[in-house]
């Protein structure tokens, strides 16, 4: 390595270690950014030397109750008694529990992030009284920090004596155990903080990751394992532009972030685990579930979708690569850059905390009630996403209109290509949407515009309807592509030809033009128009008949076929069971008398979980071990994949099937905690089901890295699949076609010229001469 | 703003008592009918699935690939005009059909059916939302009679004159919402809009009507039900709206006399 590499690898790591600590210096109660009274925080004078006390605690305490707490500061060398103005100051924290002014004091002190402190009158004193509420768990030990100052006057002009500055601090802590803490009860492992156990999962996480990537890279050529090639190594995924690696990249990075998106929602569902449960305070939970929203929905599947869009498209219509490398090199890091600013609020401890809906004014609002400060960040990080995703967009649209190979006419494309084309041809057409409201957003949360504030005219409803009209969108863009991975599996595994061909293409552009009129039914309950109410439930039914088409189709390709248990079939009959579930259950939705009871309720999470989790996510397991043979070479292993698929199935539906119950007993959603002590066994079933979920997938990671050097070879066409990528090496060559291929069609001999009118043309077709 | 802190009171934290919707509701009926369309929908799906996969499982590692697959090589089509038409009409009838019968909640559900033939019996109230609880003002009269069990609550034989706005907190209301029986109970929505606060979306949600409308600020929405048996109900926020939205609860008293 030579010497300008070391100097760019410093520069990088001090730039690392500097946006690593910036959060946290401002985030420190003394720490540059920390709002409030300066009180005694703008002293630096001399340390250690003030003698700070805190009287009045109890042996332990119990839930609920108030405490009066006397804090004095002294500090013999600085004169006290003599003065009567800035003679000195404190702040004061506690783990747990609340503050409030002690009886006289009201006007000496106040409350200042969760802590207390003194006001500018409070100075002139050296002792103060505050009153402690205990938090509801007596199972804690509290932890309390007072930092004080004692002050000799002004300090200014005056000559201290004993070569003292006239200012010195001091810092006392101490522990209050609760009453159930304090042996008798049972005996308590000290609690580690939520934050602290999500940044350390997610370090953790990362650094496996590296090891991980760091391994395979040994593997690859144990003889060349230097420095040198590392950083070649690095450099070469860094910068490529290959439609395979880019691919390999999207899904390393989505598999990561379903990962992480999964320690927040486990993080989160052991505090729902049990009635009025302060595992996470308020605002951890509210960022956390925020964060999973989000995470899943466009730093998991999307980048999931993409990855076999990239992966495989150009390989199924014989092209050599993307129509734009580049252009979609440049929406992956757009991709992986925002994630750093969606994640940026929550090292700082304030994390975004508007609900991946980001209903606007909440979401535009700040200060102590407002969105938390880490919102700002995250508002940009969407609209980089939105930039990511319409370039990915544009880039495979391209490419399917104008990259087919010979012989791939569009109505003999592989339907999983199809189903790519018409997901991002509803993006690319939604996105605008997002991105012009989360623009508005931004400017309104940063130069103080008044686009969603109803006081100045703007309107919340706005945001609603623009989000809402990419959102709809949007949740079909993540499932049509499933729906194409479920169309090739069932066929290839059921060795026949998918049934009903022509209607499956005109069902998928059917949902894809539906899908663009029914937003609406997310704002039955929004005081929207009552003609537009109706309209939108019309609509919303309608496109249970596209979908119902596609699974009778699906269940008439087994038909006749000589159906094979693989495991990539097992979770395409995985997802048939558990999308017609969750298909089913959105019926209830578009209907008012229902929607009025199920909206915002436990219901509707069930809903998408059964879709998004059963839909999307089931349908991408099984494109990972569909497809993993043609990227690798090697197949991953069957009995993991049984062990992951039968696992993860029953905990799936175990997780998300009681919630139809929560969600007719009326519980809501997005909520910290709960009140009805009914709802408890449901939810604790929930929450080890959804534990045992969220560990099963540690089982595929280990089956992805294990398969890579120890899987069975696989050899072109491991399946018996037909469309084109089958035909090429596994892995492919780079580029990915020296010749390009033209496909064959095995009914030219056995058509005819379809008679008849339009109709039975559109049906049989007039390009299978 | 009103000195009642909801979630502070001692009858918000005695644990709520949700079991869903009442029979009476609309929802209850609607559930009924779509609960029996699903299972038989679902049935159906599930049935003719496992029929399929077990009928037409692999028997042996050599059978053919049917329909001409070669790799490269688009396999023969397969179709069944009949068919396909079967499952576009048949489920698009049933759609329809439920399209049908949904209409009528439109109706039930944000327009009021009994104003203009007997205004007596509706009951005017605003709800009034705010970070984080309720105000509850009362534009019609109500005599409540029975006391909350716990006896925290006060007020036997309060009646308010007609027309008069009273607000939660004051008069010995505690910040709880309290309903006559057997009238249209017609809400409007509306968010504490005079500065004091920071107005965001909230939603007001009664399980026991399974009845919830957002409040939107700058605007007023509605929303009506009638309560038919007396009791205490829970009242939630379902509108996310920041940090304690979990905590915004009240109580419904429905009070008086209930025989039809």
């Amino acid at each position: 390595m030579n010497k300008n590499k070391i100097r760019v690898m410093s520069l990088l790591f001090v730039i690392f270690i500097a946006l690593a600590a910036t959060p946290q210096i401002t985030s420190y109660p003394t720490g540059l950014g920390a709002n409030g009274d300066p009180g005694c925080t703008c002293h630096s004078g001399g340390a250690g030397t003030t003698t700070v006390i805190i009287d009045g605690m109890p042996d332990s305490f119990t839930a609920g109750q108030s405490y009066e707490l006397n804090i004095t500061v002294s500090n013999p060398s600085i004169a006290g008694a003599e003065i009567s103005s800035n003679m000195g100051g404190f702040r004061l924290f506690a783990s747990a529990g609340t503050f409030s002014a002690g009886e006289g004091f009201t006007d000496l002190v106040q409350e200042l992030d969760n802590g207390m402190t003194h006001t500018e009158l409070g100075n002139d004193n050296r002792s103060w009284t505050v009153i402690w509420t205990a938090p509801d768990s007596e199972g804690q030990i509290v932890e309390f920090t007072v930092h004080g100052n004692a002050v000799n006057g002004n300090a200014v002009g005056n000559s201290p004596p004993d070569g003292q500055s006239g200012d010195a601090w001091g810092t006392y802590e101490t522990s209050l155990p609760g009453a159930a803490a304090l042996g008798g009860g049972v005996a308590m492992i000290e609690q580690a903080e939520p934050y602290e156990v999500a940044i350390a999962a997610i370090t953790f996480g990362i650094a496996l990751f590296s090891l991980m990537l760091v391994y395979v890279f040994y593997r690859n050529n144990p003889d060349g394992f230097n420095l040198n090639g590392l950083t070649e190594w690095l450099k070469k995924w860094l910068t490529t532009t290959d439609h395979k690696e880019v691919g390999t990249l999207y899904f390393v990075y989505s598999f990561l972030f379903l990962l992480i998106g999964g320690i927040f929602a486990m993080l989160f569902r052991i505090q729902l685990s049990v009635a009025n449960n302060d595992f996470l305070t308020q605002d951890q939970y509210n960022s956390f579930f925020t964060l999973h929203g989000t995470t899943m929905i466009f730093l998991a599947a999307m980048p999931m979708i993409a990855a076999f869009a990239n992966w495989i498209i150009p390989l199924q219509i014989g092209a050599k690569d993307l129509a734009f490398p580049r252009v979609n090199a440049m929406g992956f890091w757009m991709l992986a850059f925002s994630s750093i600013l969606l994640y940026g609020g929550v090292l700082s401890g304030e994390g975004a905390d508007i609900t991946w809906t980001m209903y606007a004014p909440f979401s535009s609002s700040g200060g102590e009630k407002g969105a938390s400060a880490g919102t700002t960040l995250f508002v940009a990080g969407i609209v980089m996403l939105g930039i990511s995703s319409t370039l990915s967009g544009v880039n495979f649209i391209a490419t399917i209109m104008t990259m087919r190979a010979p012989g791939v006419t569009w109505m003999k494309m592989p339907l999983f290509t199809w189903s790519v084309f018409v997901a991002n041809a509803m993006l690319y057409l939604s996105l605008p949407a997002l991105i012009i409201g989360t623009v508005y957003l931004y400017l309104d949360r940063t130069i103080g515009t008044v686009f969603y504030d109803a006081a100045y005219g703007g309107d919340p409803i706005l945001w609603a309807h623009l989000f809402w009209f990419f959102g709809h969108p949007e949740v079909y863009v993540v499932i049509v592509p499933a729906f194409g991975v479920v169309s090739e599996v069932l066929a290839t595994s059921a060795k026949r030809s998918i049934f009903g061909y022509r209607s499956m293409v005109y069902a998928m552009a059917g949902i894809g033009v539906l899908g663009f009129i029914v937003w609406g039914h997310h704002m039955l309950t929004s005081g929207m128009d009552p003609t537009l109410r109706l309209v939108m439930m019309l609509t919303t039914m309608l496109v249970a008949i596209p979908t119902g088409v596609k699974i009778f189709n699906w269940l008439a390709t087994l038909w006749g076929g000589s159906l094979v248990f693989k495991t990539h079939t097992l979770w395409a009959l995985g997802f048939l069971v558990t999308f017609t579930m969750g298909g089913i259950s959105g019926m209830f939705f578009p209907v008012a008398g229902l929607d009025t009871h199920f909206h915002d309720t436990y219901f509707v999470v069930a809903h998408f979980h059964y879709v998004l989790v059963g839909g999307t996510i089931f349908g991408m397991f099984s494109a990972i071990y569909y497809w993993y043979p043609k990227a690798t070479g090697r197949k991953l292993d069957e009995k993991l994949g049984l062990l992951h698929f039968v696992i993860t199935f029953v905990a799936m539906n175990a997780t998300f099937w009681p919630m139809h119950q929560l969600g007719i007993e009326g519980m809501p959603r997005r909520y910290h905690t709960y009140t009805v002590d009914s709802w408890t066994e449901l939810n604790s079933f929930i929450t080890i089901s959804a534990l045992i979920m969220g560990s099963a997938q540690l089982i595929l990671a280990w089956n992805l890295v294990r398969s890579y050097k120890y899987g069975e070879e696989s050899g072109k066409d491991p399946w018996g699949g037909w469309s084109l990528e089958w035909t090429t090496s596994s892995p492919p060559p780079t580029p990915s076609f020296h010749e390009i291929p033209t496909q064959g069609d095995a009914n030219i001999h056995h058509s005819v010229e379809p008679k008849g009118g339009l109709f039975s043309k559109m049906w049989k077709g007039s390009d299978s001469k | 703003m009103p000195t009642v802190n909801n979630w502070n009171d001692s009858a918000q934290n005695e644990g709520g008592s949700s079991v869903g919707p009442a029979d009476y509701t609309i929802f209850t009926q609607l559930m009924v009918t779509w609960n029996f369309w699903s299972l038989v929908v679902g049935i159906f799906t599930f049935v003719l699935m496992m029929y399929l996969v077990i009928r037409f499982k692999e028997v042996s590692p050599d059978d053919p690939k049917l329909d001409g697959i070669t790799p490269g090589v688009f396999p023969k089509e397969r179709d069944n005009l009949t068919l396909e038409l079967t499952w576009f009409i048949v489920p698009t009838i049933l759609v329809l059909y439920l399209t049908f019968i949904a209409w009528q909640s439109m109706i039930t559900v944000w327009v009021d059916p009994y104003t203009e033939e007997n205004p007596n019996d509706t009951f005017e109230i605003t709800i009034e939302a705010y970070q984080w609880g309720w105000n509850f003002y009362y534009h019609d009269a109500i005599e409540v009679t029975t006391m909350d069990e716990n006896g925290t609550v006060n007020l036997t034989n309060f009646v308010t004159p007609t027309g008069m706005e009273i607000k939660d907190g004051a008069m010995g209301f505690d910040g709880n919402l309290y309903l006559p029986c057997n009238k249209l109970v017609k809400a409007k929505i509306k968010t504490l809009d005079d500065g004091s606060d920071l107005p965001v979306l909230h939603a007001p949600f009664i399980p026991e009507w399974a009845i919830k409308e957002d409040a939107v600020p700058g605007i007023e929405t509605d929303m009506a039900f009638t309560p038919r048996e007396s009791g205490t109900y829970d009242l939630f926020c379902a509108e996310y709206c920041g940090q304690q939205h979990s905590m915004m609860l009240a109580k419904v008293h429905v009070v008086g006399e209930c025989e039809a």
